[in-house]
């Protein structure tokens, strides 16, 4: 998807992960697709799950609960692979991002959507895009391919805590104003 | 029509391109056996081709030089001149400029046209220059050869052409006035145009052309150039030629009047109406040229068009793309008709794996180049550099035969000349000084291509000086890449020269310094996610080696268990089978097995690649053979031979060694290719 068309669709997937919701531009996902066996590779990092078969194409499957640091995806009804975009070194592919649950696509106007916050760790917070505000309640947008370059695990205490943090300034910015 | 010739002009530069590579490579073989008359042929055959079509395309400079040089292999050919190295450089580097001619945007340039005017200058130069120097044994020949005159070279004579160029000769974008004014080029024409097989209005196509000429030359260039004029249209038209006089006819004044008359009565003149102007002159000698000559042979054709087509690659994408589909299906087929045990049905299913597996290959084959192609270039560096810097090197291949994808063959190239550029500049010492170190004077650069399980492996040796890791660690050490209590092996001291920024010679060469390094090679190779490995010693000389993985494969493999998983070990690597008690790998410490009274080292795959569960009592031994090492492999169960459709895990997978590529089998489940590289890499650290 053209970078033109990602700004003119302004569509947000939102999916559950544990107790926090995310939220990806509906531009970088391709498909969402039921659980299924996946095969594992030896000798590779804890989070990459595997592989499935995509139409007849080998599709990598990252467990993304062990890339943000939380216990390994139990399966359930509601688990779900969703087929995202992503760029990892000016390379385009395609990975599988497991899920708890998929929520809802959500419309996000420019104006919910705030610029990713500078405090906290600036390392971290190169991970999300934007937060964006519904109804008051936050969400983080992720930027897949900062994600997708680091080969790290990355702890998801921090990204939330980011979130509590942009949601305490703006409520405080909405007061004062 | 403007843009249609445009593409046909593309088309002929892809086909001129073609015929430059072949003549390069042709001239690169002539220096080696400078007497061979089918490569004379050759190149010959190539610069006419390249002249006609130049001419009729619109490529004048390109045309009216290749006609310079086929005048200097003319006269080699016909014994007056013999072939000489600096003649071959005066070509080699004209075949530079063919290439450069071709870009019609810079054509007009003022470096091209003075490379224009130096290489024609050359060229006459060598011509003078090698002209005296005819071998004796040649003027005998060539006495016995002017006993009898050279059809080309005779004198004035008068010929009648009729030409029909077919209905459909404007579809081909064929200009015929161009074809005409090449004609009347050759000297004096009279030319009658009619029509012919006109059909009614209602059915007239505007496409179509049902003009014929007939045309009276006279000129003294010989029927060859006459034929040459029609070269590109005979397979479709009617040519017909004779002789009618040996002198102009034009001078003669009954001729001008009947054929003046004739053209204005009717509209088809034939050659009978003349029949009386030839007896005269007519040489007995001769009639076998005054028969109709017709140049046109259907048949002929069609023998020359099917020996090699040009396709799009994005065809053959497609194509292999419904191969791979074909054979996953097929193994689909497979696993439904052992389900069902119908005799029929397993039949037909045996025909289909046949099939499939023949289809497989040949469509497989058509994606693929050998090696060889590339080589010509490689060999016209190593000659030329060598020549310049003063050194003698010869360039040596094996296993050229290897073939590999097209495109990564192109992005193969440009790091292959580098490598070689660096051997060749840094590399090989100069004569005197490889005799100092008791070596041979002539310096070698060989390349060896061959296949490694599913990876293609090009190394690049020199037995030239080799790279002094003192000297590498030093210069490191300068350009602040390592410090200098860094502990560093010698291999890993090699191997920073691939990074970034680092060049052992300090000084700037022209050949192999211009601001590119072998990281940039290192780069390259990894962008068609390939390996580079250097290994040297000094004096002995250098090794570079770049593995390649086989993409867009379809291989034989051994399909095996592990644990859940399914893995494929490539069949052409795989040796023998033996079951073994599971016991036996637990509590064996040098790792070797003894197998039909054979030590063998062994993995086990099991521990190596962490999988967990239960062991059978029971397992498989695969004994693989790689690259002269015998080692075993032990997997929980065999299951059979089948056809695997590689597919690469992807850019998140790249740091996995042990699996080189995932296939989908016949019920949609993936197996993993197991890379026995990885494990021969561990069995000799």
């Amino acid at each position: 998807m053209s970078q033109d068309s990602e700004l003119k669709i302004n569509s947000y997937l939102s999916f559950r992960l544990g107790e926090e919701i995310f939220a990806l531009h509906v531009g970088r996902v391709h498909k969402i697709l039921e659980m299924t066996g996946i095969t594992e590779v030896p000798c590779a990092p804890d989070y990459m799950k595997g592989v499935i078969n995509l139409r007849g194409n080998v599709l990598p499957v990252v467990d993304t609960r062990v890339k943000f640091g939380m216990s390994a995806v139990e399966k359930s009804k509601t688990t779900s692979i969703l087929v995202t975009e992503v760029n990892i070194s000016g390379e385009n592919v395609l990975v599988g991002l497991m899920v708890d649950a998929v929520h809802s696509v959500l419309k996000l106007e420019q104006d919910d959507l705030l610029p990713p916050p500078r405090i906290g760790d600036k390392y971290r917070s190169e991970f999300i895009s934007n937060m964006a505000r519904v109804k008051d309640r936050f969400y983080i947008v992720l930027n897949m391919d900062a994600l997708f370059s680091s080969d790290e695990q990355i702890d998801l205490s921090e990204l939330t805590q980011i979130k509590s943090q942009v949601s305490q300034i703006s409520e405080v910015n909405s007061e004062i104003k | 029509m403007l843009t249609s010739f445009e593409n046909f002009q593309s088309k002929f530069i892809e086909e001129a391109l073609d015929n430059i590579n072949d003549l390069e490579q042709a001239l690169l073989e002539l220096e080696l056996s400078p007497c061979n008359k089918d490569l004379l042929e050759r190149v010959f055959r190539v610069m006419h081709s390249l002249k006609g079509g130049g001419a009729m395309f619109g490529f004048d400079q390109l045309s009216e030089f290749t006609h310079r040089l086929e005048s200097i292999y003319d006269l080699i050919r016909s014994g007056k001149l013999c072939v000489s190295s600096s003649l071959l450089s005066v070509t080699l580097k004209s075949v530079d400029l063919l290439r450069d001619l071709l870009n019609l945007d810079a054509v007009d340039s003022t470096e091209i046209r003075s490379r224009y005017k130096e290489l024609s200058l050359a060229i006459e130069e060598a011509m003078q220059h090698e002209a005296h120097k005819v071998i004796a044994s040649v003027s005998s020949f060539h006495q016995k050869k002017s006993e009898k005159p050279d059809e080309h070279t005779v004198g004035m004579a008068t010929y009648y052409i009729h030409f029909y160029p077919g209905t459909h000769i404007l579809q081909n974008g064929t200009n015929l006035l161009y074809l005409i004014d090449e004609l009347r080029a050759l000297g004096q024409m009279y030319s009658i145009a009619g029509v012919r097989n006109l059909p009614a209005l209602e059915e007239f196509s505007p496409l179509d052309s049902f003009f014929f000429w007939d045309f009276f030359l006279a000129t003294d260039q010989g029927a060859d150039a006459i034929k040459d004029v029609f070269i590109f249209v005979e397979d479709d038209s009617v040519v017909e030629m004779h002789k009618m006089s040996n002198s102009s006819l034009f001078e003669n004044s009954h001729f001008m009047e009947r054929l003046n008359g004739l053209a204005d009565k009717q509209n088809d003149i034939g050659f009978s109406d003349f029949a009386d102007f030839m007896g005269s002159e007519e040489v007995p000698s001769e009639a076998a040229d005054s028969t109709p000559e017709i140049v046109s042979k259907q048949d002929n054709a069609n023998g020359r068009s099917s020996s090699s087509i040009r396709v799009s690659s994005e065809k053959i994408d497609g194509l292999m793309n419904l191969v791979s589909e074909l054979v996953i299906t097929q193994e689909r087929l497979n696993l439904i008709a052992s389900r069902y045990q119908i005799p029929e049905l397993k039949m037909v299913t045996e025909r289909v794996q046949k099939l499939t597996g023949m289809l497989r290959d040949s469509a497989f084959s058509i994606s693929l180049i050998p090696v060889e192609n590339m080589l010509t270039r490689f060999q016209r560096l190593v000659r030329d550099l060598s020549g310049d810097l003063g050194k003698q090197i010869v360039f040596t291949a094996t296993g050229t035969e290897t073939e590999m994808d097209k495109t990564m063959i192109d992005s193969l190239t440009d790091p292959i000349l580098h490598i070689i550029r660096n051997s060749i500049d840094h590399g090989i010492e100069m004569p005197d000084e490889r005799l100092r170190k008791g070596k041979p004077a002539k310096g070698t650069i060989h390349l060896k291509a061959g296949y490694s399980g599913a990876n293609v492996v090009i190394t690049i040796s020199d037995d030239g000086a080799g790279i002094d890791v003192r000297k590498v660690r030093q210069k490191a050490i300068e350009k602040e890449i390592i410090k200098e209590s860094d502990l560093l092996t010698e291999q890993e001291i090699l191997n920073l020269v691939f990074l970034p920024g680092f060049s052992t010679l300090g000084s700037v060469t022209e050949l192999s310094g211009r601001g590119v390094g072998m990281d940039v090679v290192k780069r390259n190779i990894g962008a068609i996610r390939g390996e580079v490995g250097i290994t040297s010693e000094v004096n002995k000389g250098t090794v570079i080696t770049i593995t390649l993985p086989l993409v867009l494969s379809i291989i034989d493999g051994l399909l095996v268990r592990i644990g859940q998983n399914k893995y494929v070990i490539p069949l052409s690597l795989t040796d023998r089978i033996y079951p073994v008690e599971s016991h036996l790998l637990e509590n064996n410490f040098i790792q070797v097995m003894t197998l039909d009274n054979e030590q063998v080292p062994f993995f086990n795959l099991r521990r190596e690649m962490g999988i967990g569960g239960e062991a059978p009592a029971r397992c498989q031994m695969v004994v693989v053979n790689h690259t002269n090492i015998r080692m075993a492999l032990s997997v929980d169960q065999v299951i059979g031979k089948i056809q695997a459709v590689l597919k690469p895990l992807g850019r998140l997978y790249h740091d996995q060694k042990m699996v080189s590529a995932a296939t989908i089998m016949g019920d949609g489940t993936i197996a993993l290719v197991l890379d026995v590289n990885t494990f021969v890499k561990q069995l000799l650290n």
